[in-house]
């Protein structure tokens, strides 16, 4: 593949530079430091291989002068194919492009098969390389790095780290005698697991003894169990005798007391008790007996007895009288002195009332006096119509004086106005004449201004044609005239800027003068006249003093058009002081304007008030007429309404109702005394009904009394009271004494009945029991309850035998047992069974904990999960060492196929290599080193001088470790070239180390290598351009073509 | 002629471990593994109860006798008595995991259990009605039986309905061990109907006519390579001697492959989000079973470097079972291989004339050059033949032909080495 043109789009410090068509076997590029070179080798090498990405650390040229990042090349295959490349900065290296002659695109992998399939490091190391790639001093110091190098140049650069990782890994997994490894860890798990299912295996023939054994127990226990039945039967047996025992002898006991019993077939049930309860009720019969008796005699004592005053007891509703009028009486005796005094007392204040109501006042005057609510209402409507007369006549009095008083001020104020406004001067000019004269200083303050800039401007133009008049002219040639026309222009930029930065009146006399100089400079300098000087006027003078001709003109103008405007101010003198002067007597005369009309605004005011007082006045006074008028009618109504009750006509309404107030109060009086003579009357009634009945009773039964003591007559009335009790009570009780005799006797009756009935019970009882008497029958009945208990204790016990023994023919074997037998007997055997028994006993507890034993070993063995646990874990084991062992395995072979290849690879295409860059370095250094060589298995490159001494690079000079380098890389380059797509060969000041000879003759080596393999040099240095143009001539070959870069 | 209706199962391998786990399973995986062969088993049994079949015909390797398990022996014994108890006879012979000379507990077969021995011999379906169906079965004396059996079967009983339990090897099938061999042609000439066979794992119909000759492959698949359905034959013989095979599923966890082509993923979150979606869909198409899944990703792509880093799969393993091996049922990822291929393109390299050109070419010619061949597994008999170490891999030494994929990983392993920076 051949380099033939290349464009750079944007690549440091290129941009959109073309270079080629690189038609020469070789191509130098010459320039000087930092002109580019480097950065045009490395757009070659990235264009072909890939832009490095943003996270490396490689300077990333990037496009400083503009333009995309990126470019193209055109190259040409060994069959002469154009190809054109083209590349631009983005991910994965940045995407490639390639288009063939005509324009097609082709697939990516055309820049591989024109690159021969070489990789990166190969083209960089080998192809296209610096003088930092070259220089091995630092490289060959460190014997990794040199390993590297010579790997790179076998195309695998990872190739030390890669074996590095394999042996770790490996290593990892298995290591032979190791025992920190992955395989070792698995084995030993193994071990445990086998170990413990070793244990485990043994639960089987386990589970079949212990089987066999429970069987056995099982059998052993089977017969203890029917052993120790029998035995407890018999220890039943002797321990219901012993049981039975005291039961027996207790039945032969009551069967001998019943043998000795008389023999009584019938007695009546409970017959001693019946007779018992009965002799008892006999006895308390005769006692109630007695009792009732008693009762008869004691109630017919009592209801025979007198009683005193019985008589009393038919006035007993006199007697109620009394008592009930007693609390009233009582008070009535309280009360009466208090009320009498009350009464008088009624009567003093209403003749006080009478008195102060006049001497023609009397109670029945009183009693006809009409005190109604419409009289009082009446009255009060009087009285409030009288006092509204009187009110509105103060109010209209009132309301007449102020409006007077208003009057007077309105009256005063008109005076006082008339006499300002015939004491203030009248205005000499109107509003209208003051407002055309103060438009007239406006006008001729305007002229003025304007004069004054003229007369500026003239003065200007006066100045300038005086400086004009003093420069000296020059002599001669247009150098002097420019001179005065560079014056001129500074004069006239002077002038403006003055203008601009004053401003105001400055402004247009300043652009004025500025403009004329500068074009009088432009002029002067175009032209090239000279000035004239003194013999002359010079033009510029002239067009001045035409200007200030032109501007005192128009002065005198603006004079005459001022004195002609301002003539109506009347001014001696028209300046801007007679104006301000004017403008003061304008300001006073409008003042008095306003001070005159306010005055006279002021007296029409004054004169409408007084007019409109005095009619209010006017309407105040007949207001006051109207309300006397009104009060005098209301009075003359009210003496009527008087008169009409015959009171007195002088009387106002606040009289007449007080005198109403009076009659009202003494008739209540009246009423009182009319109520306490009543009262009085009623209580006076009710003492003497209650003597009229407490005397006669009195005088009856013996109490005393007297009429005119009323506290005798309550004290009477009081026994006579407690006498009707007492008579009351005693009549009671003997009525009460006769109800119960009548009682008394029929009890008296009953009893002698029920004890007669009970005598008849007890002998009926005596015959039942066949006893004679009461004594035989208690005999009879004791013996009759002995044979009863007996025979039911006999039952007891022979029920009690019957539950020990069973019914029937067991209990009759029981009893004829015990006929048999005695208690020593039964427990003498008793004990000997007993003992039998807690022998069979300790068999079965020794069996069953046996059997108990095998039945806990027989479920741990049979519900035992850990077995299943150990060998799932042993498979997963075994697996993962397996899979360990395999991994290992991948990692053996990895190993040993990339030795394998390695070693292959240096015995079959190094010594080419070798032996090629033995040529070349033997040619470069003129035969003072004769041979290169790599010894087998060791990424290392030794030398031998022509005296046999056999160096390593770093034994060699800098110069000549570079040369050595140097054919290396051309063996490499014709080797790789005869397998695959030679490559360009590109060198970066390759060749500064050398000395001239040497770099002849590896200029002569790179020309010879340029036969079959492009070469392109990038060089500051003319003797190396020298050096190939010399090689090349020396060898006749084509001669190089040397490209500048700048 | 009676209908008859009975269940045929094989090799139930009872409380034998799973094989090819290479990672240890979560707690509640491997309580559903370790009981997976007793619970198929058990479905069996229920099976044989709900349809009320008249038998259970096992053929062969009921458990491991090597693993000595009583506890297999006591569930395979109760699981009989249940169907004692239900009026179902039960048929067993052994087979080379478990002969007849092998370790066994003493325990007590029901009444209804007839276990054949090492001879041939003939039991009646129906005690109560003897000239209606017969068994003719023979048990493994010992773990290797190399004589044809099937030839040593005389005297076929005459009744209307015969059949045959055996444990053998039918035509020389590879991938199992070749006990009792026998051929297709010596069964369909022996006059018996039905052989209930057992040995080969993988469920089998060899022939559906007369005679009708079927595995029923083992009821719960224990090894990668025993996935899809496991289960049971329930075979229904109809009142003219036609045969009807229903196979019946009976296993509780199952195996699952899953293959996923990693060309066009781009991301790990993509791959992270298809093994899901894989996962997922394993699980749902199970019935409820537990699933045991082994991934595989294959194709090359992006991917392939990460997937070369260290940990990465073990961590990729780990995320999904987070999310899918807790669950009830669990769908547990034992682990995922990498076979993924870089983008390296292994034609052009091996056109140049670098060192890695010179290393594939190598790698190729190893392939034919027994000598080179010899030179690269050097050293590989460290471990194979280690003393301490040999024992548990007796297996696993490479052969002629496993070395040849080795070859091939390890050039793929030295070229992720040499380029994986080049790309």
């Amino acid at each position: 593949m051949r380099i033939h043109r290349i464009h750079i789009d944007g690549f440091g410090r290129f941009a959109d530079r073309s270079l080629g068509p690189f038609d020469r076997l070789v191509t130098i590029f010459h320039g000087l430091n930092e002109a580019g070179k480097s950065t045009l080798l490395e757009f070659i090498r990235r264009l072909l291989f890939g832009f490095p990405d943003g996270r490396s650390s490689q300077n990333p040229y990037p496009p400083l002068a503009g333009g995309r990042h990126g470019g193209q090349m055109t190259v040409i295959d060994q069959a002469g194919k154009r190809y054109a490349v083209r590349r631009y900065q983005g991910s994965k290296g940045g995407p490639v492009t390639i288009t063939g002659g005509r324009g097609e695109t082709l697939a990516p992998t055309t820049l591989e098969q024109l690159l021969g399939h070489h990789s990166r490091d190969i083209f960089q190391n080998i192809f296209a390389f610096t003088l930092d790639d070259l220089h091995s001093e630092k490289l060959l110091s460190d014997d990794r790095v040199n390993s590297q190098i010579y790997s790179a140049g076998m195309g695998a650069a990872k190739l030390p780290n890669a074996l590095k990782v394999l042996n770790e890994d490996k290593d990892k997994l298995f290591l032979k005698g190791g025992s920190k490894h992955a395989i070792y860890d698995a084995a030993s798990k193994l071990d445990e697991i086998d170990s413990s299912l070793g244990a485990v295996a043994d639960h089987a023939a386990d589970y079949g003894r212990l089987t066999g054994e429970l069987e056995e127990v099982e059998m052993s226990l089977q017969e203890r169990n029917s052993k120790r039945r029998s035995c407890q039967k018999q220890l039943d047996r002797q321990k219901q005798l012993a049981n039975a025992w005291s039961d027996w002898n207790d039945l032969n006991e009551v069967e001998r007391q019943l043998s000795e019993l008389s023999v009584i077939d019938d007695f009546p049930v409970n017959g001693v008790n019946r007779l018992e309860t009965m002799e008892e009720r006999i006895r308390t019969a005769h006692r109630e007996w007695e009792s009732a008796g008693r009762d008869v005699t004691e109630a017919e004592a009592k209801s025979a007895a007198p009683v005193e005053h019985e008589t009393i007891l038919d006035r007993s509703a006199d007697i109620r009288k009394l008592e009930q009028g007693r609390t009233s009486f009582d008070s009535s005796d309280r009360d009466l002195p208090k009320r009498k005094t009350e009464l008088e007392r009624y009567e003093s204040d209403l003749a006080v009332t009478l008195k102060d109501l006049g001497a023609d006042w009397d109670k029945s005057r009183l009693e006809n006096f009409d005190l109604s609510l419409v009289v009082r209402e009446e009255i009060s409507q009087y009285q409030e119509r009288l006092r509204e007369g009187r009110e509105e006549i103060d109010r209209c009095k009132s309301t007449l004086n102020q409006d007077e008083t208003a009057l007077q001020e309105a009256v005063e104020a008109e005076n006082t106005a008339q006499r300002e406004i015939d004491s203030a001067a009248s205005p000499e000019l109107d509003a209208g004449q003051i407002k055309q004269r103060r438009n007239l200083i406006r006008a001729a303050r305007y002229r003025l201004a304007e004069i004054d800039r003229r007369r500026e401007e003239i003065s200007n133009l006066q100045s300038q044609i005086d400086s004009l008049e003093n420069i000296s002219p020059p002599r001669g040639g247009p150098g002097g005239t420019r001179m005065v026309a560079a014056i001129a222009l500074v004069a006239g930029i002077a002038f403006l800027t003055a203008g601009s930065i004053l401003g105001g009146s400055v402004l247009p006399v300043g652009i004025t003068a500025g403009i004329v100089l500068i074009g009088i400079a432009a002029c002067l300098f175009f032209l090239g006249r000279p000035f004239r000087g003194e013999q002359a006027e010079s033009p510029i003078a002239a067009s001045l003093r035409k200007s200030r001709s032109k501007a005192k003109a128009k002065l005198e103008r603006l004079q005459s058009t001022l004195e002609q405007e301002a003539a109506p101010l009347g001014l001696e003198t028209i300046d801007e002081t007679s104006l301000i002067a004017a403008e003061g007597s304008l300001d006073d005369q409008q003042e008095r304007i306003r001070q005159w009309d306010r005055l006279s605004e002021a007296f029409g005011s004054a004169k409408n008030l007084t007019e409109q007082r005095k009619s209010r006045v006017e309407r105040s006074r007949e207001a006051v007429e109207e309300a006397k008028r009104a009060l005098e009618s209301v009075e003359a109504e009210w003496r009527q309404w008087l008169a009409d009750r015959g009171l007195r006509e002088t009387f106002l309404p606040e009289t007449a109702g007080e005198l109403r107030g009076k009659v009202e109060s003494g008739l209540n009086q009246l009423r009182d005394l009319k109520s306490q003579r009543q009262r009085i009357d009623a209580i006076q009634k009710d003492i003497d009904d209650y003597v009229a009945i407490a005397a006669p009773l009195a005088s009856n039964f013996g109490v005393a009394l007297n009429r005119n003591d009323l506290r005798s007559v309550a004290a009477a009335a009081e026994n006579l009271v407690d006498l009707h009790g007492d008579v009351q009570e005693k009549s009671r009780r003997r009525t009460a004494a006769q109800t119960d005799l009548e009682e008394a006797k029929r009890r008296l009756q009953e009893r002698e009945s029920s004890l007669q009935k009970t005598k008849d019970e007890m002998k009926s009882l005596l015959q039942s029991g066949a006893a004679a008497d009461t004594e035989d029958f208690r005999k009879r009945g004791e013996t009759y309850r002995r044979r009863v208990e007996l025979e039911e204790k006999k039952r007891d016990i022979r029920a009690r035998l019957q539950r020990l023994s069973g019914p029937g023919e067991q209990f009759e074997s029981l009893l004829k047992t015990l006929r048999e037998t005695d208690l020593q007997a039964i427990e003498h055997e008793a004990l000997r069974v007993e003992e039998e028994r807690g022998a069979v006993d300790a068999q079965i507890e020794s069996l069953s904990a046996k059997r108990g034993s095998i039945q806990s070993d027989l479920r741990n063995l049979t519900g035992e999960e850990e077995s299943s646990k150990l060998r799932a874990d042993r498979q997963r084991l075994l697996q993962e060492m397996r899979g360990h062992a395999r991994e290992w395995a991948v990692l053996t072979i990895a190993e040993n196929l990339l030795n394998e290849a390695r070693r292959k690879f240096e015995k079959e295409r190094q010594p080419e290599v070798v032996r090629s860059a033995a040529s070349f370095f033997k040619d470069i250094t003129e035969g003072r080193y004769e041979k290169v060589f790599s010894p087998l298995g060791k990424s290392e490159i030794h030398v031998t001088d022509s005296t046999g001494n056999a160096k390593q690079p770093s034994e060699l000079s800098r110069g000549t470790r570079e040369q050595l380098f140097l054919s290396l890389r051309f063996g490499l380059v014709r080797d790789l070239g005869r397998r695959a797509e030679p490559l360009p060969v590109i060198v970066d000041e390759a060749l500064v180390n050398f000395d001239p000879r040497r770099g002849l003759r590896a200029a002569s080596a790179f020309v010879d290598l340029a036969q079959t393999n492009q070469v392109l040099v990038f060089t500051c240095h003319r003797q190396i351009v020298d050096w190939f143009v010399s090689a090349a001539s020396e060898r006749g070959a084509q001669e190089p073509e040397v490209i500048p870069i700048e | 002629m009676a209908r008859i209706r009975f269940i045929h199962a094989a090799d139930l391998h009872l409380d034998s471990p799973f094989i090819g786990l290479k990672a240890a399973a979560p707690e509640n995986v491997a309580a559903a593994l370790y009981d997976a062969t007793f619970k198929a088993y058990e479905n069996i049994i229920d099976l044989c109860i709900s349809e009320q079949v008249d038998a259970l015909l096992v053929a062969g390797d009921v458990y491991d006798g090597a693993d000595r398990s009583l506890r297999a022996q006591l569930r395979f014994i109760e699981g009989l008595k249940k169907l004692d108890s239900s009026g179902i006879r039960s048929f067993v012979c052994h087979g080379n995991h478990d002969p007849l000379d092998g370790w066994e507990a003493r325990l007590n077969y029901p009444s209804g259990c007839h276990r054949f021995g090492a001879e041939w011999a003939a039991a009646p379906v129906f005690e109560d009605d003897p000239d209606r169906a017969v068994v003719h079965g023979v048990s493994y004396p010992a773990r290797e039986v190399n004589e044809n059996l099937v030839r040593q079967c005389r005297g076929v009983s005459s009744v209307p309905y015969t059949i045959g339990l055996l444990h053998a090897n039918v035509g020389n099938n590879p991938d199992h061990d070749s006990y009792a061999p026998c051929s297709l042609d010596d069964l369909q000439r022996s006059g018996i109907d039905y052989w209930a066979l057992g040995h080969v794992h993988t469920r089998q119909e060899l022939s559906t006519g007369t005679p009708t000759v079927v595995y029923p492959g083992n009821s719960q698949g224990r090894q990668p390579n025993e996935s899809g359905p496991k289960g049971a034959y329930l075979v229904e013989v109809d009142d003219s001697g036609r045969t009807k095979l229903d196979f019946r599923p009976v296993d509780t966890v199952r195996w699952e492959h899953i293959d996923l082509d990693v060309s066009g993923i781009e991301t790990e979150q993509n791959l992270l989000d298809r093994l899901h979606e894989r996962m997922e869909s394993a699980l749902e198409s199970r019935d409820g079973r537990g699933v045991v899944a082994r991934v595989t990703l294959s194709g090359s792509g992006v991917l392939h470097g990460s997937l070369r880093r260290s940990d990465f799969l073990e961590q990729l393993t780990d995320t999904i079972n987070n999310d899918w091996a807790a669950g009830a049922p669990f769908a547990w990822c034992e682990r995922i291989e990498d076979k993924t291929a870089s983008l390296f393109d292994r034609k052009a390299r091996l056109a140049g004339s670098d060192f890695l050109a010179e290393l594939l070419r190598t790698a190729d010619h190893a392939k034919d050059d027994p000598e080179l061949m010899n030179r690269l597994r050097g050293g590989l008999s460290d471990l194979y033949e280690h003393r301490r170490f040999r024992r548990y891999l007796p297996e696993s030494a490479p052969n002629e032909a496993e070395l040849a994929a080795l070859i091939d990983e390890a050039e793929a392993m030295i070229v992720g080495l040499l380029i994986e920076d080049d790309s």
